[in-house]
């Protein structure tokens, strides 16, 4: 065998494993980003879940601090009575301009 | 040269080889193929888990965008059947009866029964603990005794109101599946779609599905008009001794509920494990009854819209009315003489509205009753509404005397709603609405679907309308002036209805009023009834004064100017 054979030989046995490098360090870049992204969005989805239950408590608060009978008892606390009827001005039609 | 024992030895040796590869061959293909799908499952098994996320149902609101319901995160312990044999009953059933408040020893049942069942249906123990709770009863448990249950989360429905509106919102049960109401009639908006992730071994997740919430609603429902009626409904059965009421608020133009009050009423955050099956009934949808002389309204109203009669029209009311071998007498056996249209309603005469009827004619009269909705179902929002029963000349049973005793309310079956809708037709200048109870929903992804008002067409002419209302006006101003709210005009009519029971009448009364605020321009219609009210077997003054505070609240609320000093 020549030995500009060999060379070639020598030269496409390397550029082989840089290929192979290249390849393996690519795949564990995907496989590593992959990863981070998944944990990410399970990290979103608990946190979602944790707002979700954040979300529900407060509506349920809100309901029970603004239920008519809980704001009648606050108002006659605080001296608030009940009002009485709605006054309402006569329109006499001659009079506008 | 090979000797004769070693060839024997390789022949030996080669057969071996080649049953040991036949061997393998076998069990290779058994495993590939024949069993391949088994083998698949059991690899699958090992390295994921599958995880269902399950999102909240949806909330309801009232039309200001006040909570009605709302579901809250909460924690569930049940029994892990795979370890029920290591279980000391008694210790756990303490445990959890310190957090749970339920008695130790029908928990301890519960577990000894779950430990001895072959394959029970469920492994509940407790379920609508908080957070807190959840943590008390874990932290009570060393290492060994937490591997006895499975502590989980789940979405639990709360109702901030407490008992307000319950009927009309129903119940949801511990899979989270509405029942009755609102809860019942928009299960599949409301209900939230459960997520499927599965968590594999080399730490990666693959999403199959999402969670999706339930949609909001947001209800036609005035909470404050609500608060306020189930009040006065309250006072009422107290006032009148009546076992039972029902109240409905409807807003004129559109068919929107703004309160539907039933007393008694639950709440439903206990209601679901509580109560009896038979309190299960939507009062306003499901229960049709007899309402008795309500339906003279809709009797005159048919015969001036068909051209039968006119406002000056005069009939003779001697107090008895023969129509074949059938008897029509008027409340008290009162006497009225000659009455006009104006007369019937006011006097309230079974025997001129059976003698307007039969006039009329029972294929008219059966039309106009159809068109104004008895019979046949409304479509309103909620669940289980029943289509009441109208008897029609077409049914082999039917008898002249069927038209004469409809004509006043006998003999027919409605339902409230179908009632109040009636008479809305009336303040509606003859249109008749779908009611309806929700106003909006909200998907996930916040796109907001509104319900628009549903006409369903004309009852009657809009001047037939009119006429009506004024005839109604007059009914209360001369027969029941103490249904007027102060300062406001209103038109009404009432009906007082016996009932049967096992076939037999009864000595008690079903009381309505039907009518309108303000009667010229009406922007609400309100139904009262109360079931067996002791103080009066007479609706007037059993229904006058409820009538009377709940519409002059509700004009108040809505800012109808008074129409009168």
């Amino acid at each position: 065998m020549s030995t500009k054979k060999v060379l070639m030989l020598w030269s496409a046995t390397a550029l082989s494993i840089l290929l192979l490098l290249v390849l393996g360090v690519v795949w564990l870049w995907i496989s590593t980003r992959t990863n981070q992204l998944l944990e990410t969005i399970q990290q979103l989805d608990q946190r979602r879940e944790a707002l979700r239950e954040e979300i529900n408590a407060l509506w349920i608060e809100l309901g029970e601090q603004t239920a008519p009978n809980v704001m009648e008892m606050r108002a006659r606390q605080l001296n608030f009575a009940p009002a009485r009827a709605k006054e309402y001005a006569g329109a006499d039609p001659g009079t506008q301009r | 040269m090979t000797s004769p024992i070693s060839t024997r030895r390789l022949r030996f040796a080669a057969g071996l080889l080649v049953f040991v590869m036949l061997a393998v061959i076998v069990q290779a293909v058994r495993i590939q193929v024949v069993e391949a799908g088994r083998f698949a499952r059991r690899a699958e098994q090992q390295q994921r888990v599958a995880r269902y996320d399950i999102a909240p149902r949806g909330r309801i609101f009232d039309r200001f965008g006040t909570p009605l319901a709302v579901s809250r995160r909460a924690f569930r312990v049940r029994l892990d059947l795979a370890r029920r044999a290591q279980v000391e009953p008694r210790l756990l059933a303490e445990r959890l009866a310190a957090v749970t408040g339920v008695s130790p020893d029908a928990l301890e049942r519960r577990i000894a029964a779950l430990r001895e069942a072959p394959a029970p249906e469920s492994t509940l123990l407790a379920f609508a603990l908080t957070p807190q709770e959840a943590y008390n009863f874990t932290r009570t448990l060393d290492v060994h005794q937490q591997s006895w249950v499975v502590v989980e989360p789940h979405w639990w429905r709360v109702y901030p109101q407490g008992d307000i509106a319950g009927p009309l919102l129903g119940i949801v049960g511990l899979d989270q599946e509405g029942f009755f109401g609102v809860e019942g009639f928009y299960e599949s908006t409301l209900r939230s779609r459960p997520g499927l992730r599965w968590e594999h071994a080399r730490m990666d997740v693959e999403v199959i599905s999402h969670t999706v919430e339930g949609a909001d609603l947001v209800l036609t429902i005035d909470l404050d008009i609500q608060t306020y009626v189930e009040k006065r409904l309250r006072q009422a059965l107290q006032d009148t001794g009546a076992r039972r009421g029902v109240i409905l608020v409807m807003e004129t133009p559109t068919g929107a509920i703004l309160a539907a009050a039933a007393v008694p009423g639950f709440d439903p955050n206990h209601a679901a494990f509580r109560l009896e099956s038979n309190t299960w009934e939507d009062p306003w949808v499901s229960v049709a009854y007899e309402p008795g002389s309500v339906l003279k309204a809709t009797t005159l109203a048919a015969a001036l819209d068909s051209g039968v009669i006119t406002p000056s029209t005069v009939y003779s009311d001697t107090g008895r009315l023969v129509v074949k071998d059938f008897y029509v007498y008027n409340a008290n056996r009162a006497r009225y003489g000659a009455v006009t249209p104006e007369d019937i309603l006011a006097f309230s005469s079974n025997v001129g509205a059976a003698q307007v009827a039969l006039d009329l004619g029972a294929e008219r009269f059966v039309k106009y009753m159809r068109r104004f909705g008895f019979g046949s179902r409304t479509g309103v929002d909620l669940a289980h509404e029943a289509p009441g029963f109208v008897r029609t000349p077409s049914d082999p049973e039917w008898r002249l005397a069927d038209l004469a005793a409809n004509s006043y309310g006998q003999g027919v079956l409605v339902t409230p709603i179908q009632l109040v809708n009636a008479y809305n037709a009336l303040a509606n200048d003859g249109l008749l609405m779908q009611p309806y109870v929700a106003a909006s929903w909200r998907t996930e992804v916040g796109e907001v679907i509104e319900k628009k008002p549903a006409p369903m067409g004309y009852a009657v002419q809009p001047e037939t309308a009119r006429l009506m209302r004024r005839l109604l006006a007059r009914t209360l101003e001369r027969s029941l002036p103490e249904a007027l709210p102060p300062r406001y005009t209103a038109a009404g009519k009432t009906g007082t209805a016996e009932w049967f029971k096992d076939g037999k009448r009864q000595e008690t009364t079903i009381v309505t009023l039907v009518g309108f605020v303000p009667a010229d321009q009406p922007r609400v219609t309100i139904l009262v009834k109360l079931d067996e009210p002791r103080t009066s077997r007479w609706a007037g003054p059993t229904t006058a004064p409820v009538f009377r505070d709940v519409a002059a609240y509700v004009a108040r609320r809505l800012g109808i100017p008074p129409d009168r000093p």
